[in-house]
């Protein structure tokens, strides 16, 4: 029992110690070709260099180098035979190279389109369903609180009218700091002009509302907003700050406006406030048109909406905001610190969620590929195992002699396990580089379908990926090796001395 | 010291019906610098005495011993494989080769064994090629070769570690006279120069190149024939009383 278990541990690192060294062994002959195709006499020289390298100077032992040498000819030989078995598991290794390799690849390319347009480490927050748990000043400061978040940025969304020129439209406005334009950058895509720097989330002076203006304009956004049971109450934005705005593409599109000569054209505009922004539900706020200076245009152009200053929305009396968008330090502190926002009473939502969703579709890919490769890897190892066997078996004369002539049947072992050994190794590396190659292919024909014509590379490799092949050649070579040799370290010696 | 101690071998092959005896209470030994020719009709046992003596066929009884070490009690498995690519040089009945590698690379293959280089062994081998005039073959695949070739470059082979004893079964078995004549006219010089030499034949020819003559007949010996002894049984050879040592 100790015995066995020994035995196998001794097995495995033999193996594996074999494995290098029969690398070792086809590295030096392939540049020693090399360089005796280059210079004949270098490479004479050199060639000795291999001999001492792998000669472990046992008396009574055949050396690495020979013994490696012997099976490489006893396979070169049976070359056809052996290279349909190599083929075979060639074609295995390539399947499960090919299959995973764009499994990664797929994934790969997701992710990088997701993350190029998201952030990451941005944790976005909303209310509560039912409003239990309102965002408020209060949310600001304590989530300001937690370890590892840097911003807390609030948006107010309202629905905006704006007027411009002839044109008056319907369009979403944002009240928010100029930092989170800045942080959303990479959703927004390109901004031309500039963004308002206005960070201000307090309205001074404070309480407000300030200013109140009954029944000057007529509401006309009644079917969105208007409770009929409440008055209407319009107030005039009251902040400091320069009345910029910051619009979209899609916006831009609307009002006609030309790219080229934004920056000296207004705009005005008027916010409708949501009641459930406000402390009072059942109150509506509207603000007066106020004059704003278009000062930068960003490329997102999905639905039209524009920016302008937090401050300018709070001061019409709004109290809850509708979003907060949190930028911790890294990926790693978000999972944390969602689940203690989340523990306040806050939904919340990051692109990690999404990433982590595509990650656990492709692991199933992934393993799917796996399971299909190690199905063909079943065949090829069978066929492997064939041709092994039957070699063993035709060489039952030699394998006597070499035993009558004095060689040890751990040697016997030796010489069939480097011969599967050696198979398995060229099977991975030609079907690694095959499977290497039909992904280049699959990613040039999906390329060419693609509408924008550009290499899309779907196939990647990586280090872990190149791990799993090494093992696994190692397995083949073991598990196809082990019992012929088994079975020819028990041939006897006299076998080879018999008359047939 | 003797080289070869053999102590009332007997074995016997057990085969499904029956067991039958192949050698009889055996004994004999050989000195370091004899030629041992062991001579018997066919079936007689001689191969299997070689066997034991190799530590290849294990006898039912009895011991033997080689350069003091106890074959069959005191090795182990590779011990005794040991044995045989240390001190042995064996030419078998029946040639045999590794189909994948030529003829010189045959001839080395046993200082490989010995955990010697590929270069040092295929200079050993042109060695031994070279003295039994097969160099010209050296690239051949040794099947390619005819069966007396063969069992010309098996002798290159079983020299190639420079053995202490050079065991060759039948070596002369394929050929023509002349070619076997010359063969032994090689054993002869070896022999000269110190070489050991346990031979088996049933050719009465070469009976002359043997300082002892072993006479086998149904596994048991029925005659050792040393010095005087050796002579008169050559005489009688040389006057064609053949059919007379044959009935002996
Ligand atoms: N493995 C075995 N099983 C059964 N019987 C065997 C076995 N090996 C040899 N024998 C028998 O032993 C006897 C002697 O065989 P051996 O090969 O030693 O004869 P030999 O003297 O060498 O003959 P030859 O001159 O023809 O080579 C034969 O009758 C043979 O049938
Ligand atoms: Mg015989």
């Amino acid at each position: 029992m100790f015995r066995s278990i020994f035995n196998t541990i001794y097995f495995f690192i033999d193996s594996i110690l074999l494995s290098f060294l029969i690398l070792i062994y086809f590295i030096i002959t392939i540049s020693l070709s090399a360089l005796f195709f280059f210079s004949p006499q270098k490479g004479e020289k050199i060639s000795g260099i291999r001999e001492n390298l792998l000669s472990r100077k046992s008396y009574g032992t055949i050396t690495w180098v020979n013994l490696i040498n012997l099976s490489a000819k006893n396979l070169s030989s049976r070359k056809s035979r052996v290279l349909v078995t190599i083929t075979g598991l060639s074609i295995a290794f390539a399947v499960i190279v090919f299959l995973i390799s764009i499994g990664f690849g797929l994934q790969n390319l997701i992710v990088d389109r997701i993350s190029s347009v998201q952030e990451t480490t941005l944790i976005e927050i909303y209310p509560q369903a039912g409003g239990l748990q309102k965002i408020s000043d209060e949310s600001i400061s304590s989530i300001k609180e937690i370890k590892g978040v840097e911003k807390v940025m609030p948006i107010i969304a309202v629905a905006g009218k704006v007027k411009f020129k002839n044109a008056e439209i319907d369009v979403v406005a944002y009240g928010v700091q100029g930092d989170l334009i800045k942080e959303t950058s990479k959703k927004l895509g390109k901004i031309t002009g500039k963004i308002f720097d206005n960070n201000l989330t307090a309205v001074e002076p404070m309480p407000f509302p300030v200013q109140e203006i009954k029944g000057l304009e007529t509401v006309t956004l009644e079917e969105l907003l208007v409770n009929p049971e409440s008055e209407l109450t319009q107030l005039k934005i009251n902040s400091t700050t320069p009345k910029e705005a910051v619009i979209n593409k899609a916006m831009a599109a609307i009002l006609a406006l030309d790219e080229a000569s934004f920056e000296t054209q207004e705009l005005s505009a008027k916010f409708v406030v949501l009641p459930n922004l406000l402390e009072d539900e059942n109150s509506k706020i509207e603000s007066l048109w106020e004059t704003y200076k278009i000062v930068g245009i960003v490329d997102e152009q999905d639905n039209p909406f524009f920016y302008v200053p937090f401050v300018d929305l709070r001061s019409i009396g709004i109290t809850y905001y509708s979003q907060l968008k949190v930028k911790v330090e890294n990926e790693v502190a978000v999972k944390e610190i969602r689940e203690k926002i989340a523990s306040m009473g806050y939904a919340t939502t990051s692109v990690l969620d999404t990433l982590g969703e595509i990650d656990s579709i492709f692991s199933i890919v992934r393993t799917v590929s796996f399971i299909f490769g190690l199905m063909a890897l079943f065949v090829g190892t069978l066929g492997m195992f064939n041709t092994v066997t039957v070699s063993l078996l035709e060489k039952t004369k030699e394998v006597g002699l070499m035993k009558a002539i004095g060689m040890k049947n751990k040697e016997v072992k030796r010489l069939f396990l480097t011969e599967s050994m050696i198979m398995s190794f060229i099977g991975a590396i030609a079907g690694t580089a095959l499977g290497y190659f039909a992904g280049k292919v699959a990613s040039g024909l999906i390329s060419n379908i693609s509408p924008s014509k550009e290499f899309i590379d779907v196939t990647y490799i990586n280090s872990e990926l190149f791990l799993l092949i090494c093992i696994i050649a190692i397995l083949t070579g073991m598990t196809t090796g082990i019992y012929p040799g088994r079975r020819a370290s028990k041939i006897s010696a006299l076998d080879a001395l018999r008359y047939e | 010291m003797n080289i070869i101690e053999v102590k009332n071998i007997s074995k016997s092959f057990l085969t499904p019906t029956q067991e039958i005896g192949v050698l009889f209470d055996i004994s004999f030994t050989i000195e370091r610098g004899e030629f041992v020719i062991i001579y018997g009709p066919s079936g007689c046992g001689k191969s299997t005495l070689l066997h034991s003596i190799l530590g290849l066929e294990k006898p039912t009884k009895g011991v033997v011993k080689i350069m003091g070490h106890d074959v069959w009690n005191d090795l182990s498995d590779d011990e005794r494989s040991l044995l045989r690519k240390e001190y042995i040089g064996m030419v078998y009945q029946q040639p045999s080769w590794i189909k994948a590698v030529s003829v010189l690379e045959n001839v080395a293959f046993p200082t490989l064994l010995l955990g010697k280089p590929l270069k040092e062994g295929k200079i050993l081998a042109e060695t031994q090629l070279k003295a039994v005039g097969m160099t010209n073959w050296k690239d051949y695949l040794p099947v390619e070769l005819s069966s007396g070739q063969q069992q010309i470059i098996a002798l290159g082979r079983a020299l190639v570690n420079s053995p202490q004893i050079l065991v060759a079964d039948e070596p002369t078995g394929n050929m023509d006279f002349l070619s076997g004549e010359k063969l032994m006219e090689h054993l002869k010089e070896l022999n000269k120069k110190g070489q050991t030499v346990v031979m088996v034949t049933h050719d009465l020819e070469y009976l002359t190149y043997a300082s002892t003559v072993i006479k086998m007949f149904n596994g048991r010996i029925s005659g050792i024939f040393k010095g005087e002894q050796r002579d008169q049984l050559i005489d009688t050879l040389k006057k064609g009383g053949i059919k007379k040592i044959l009935l002996k």
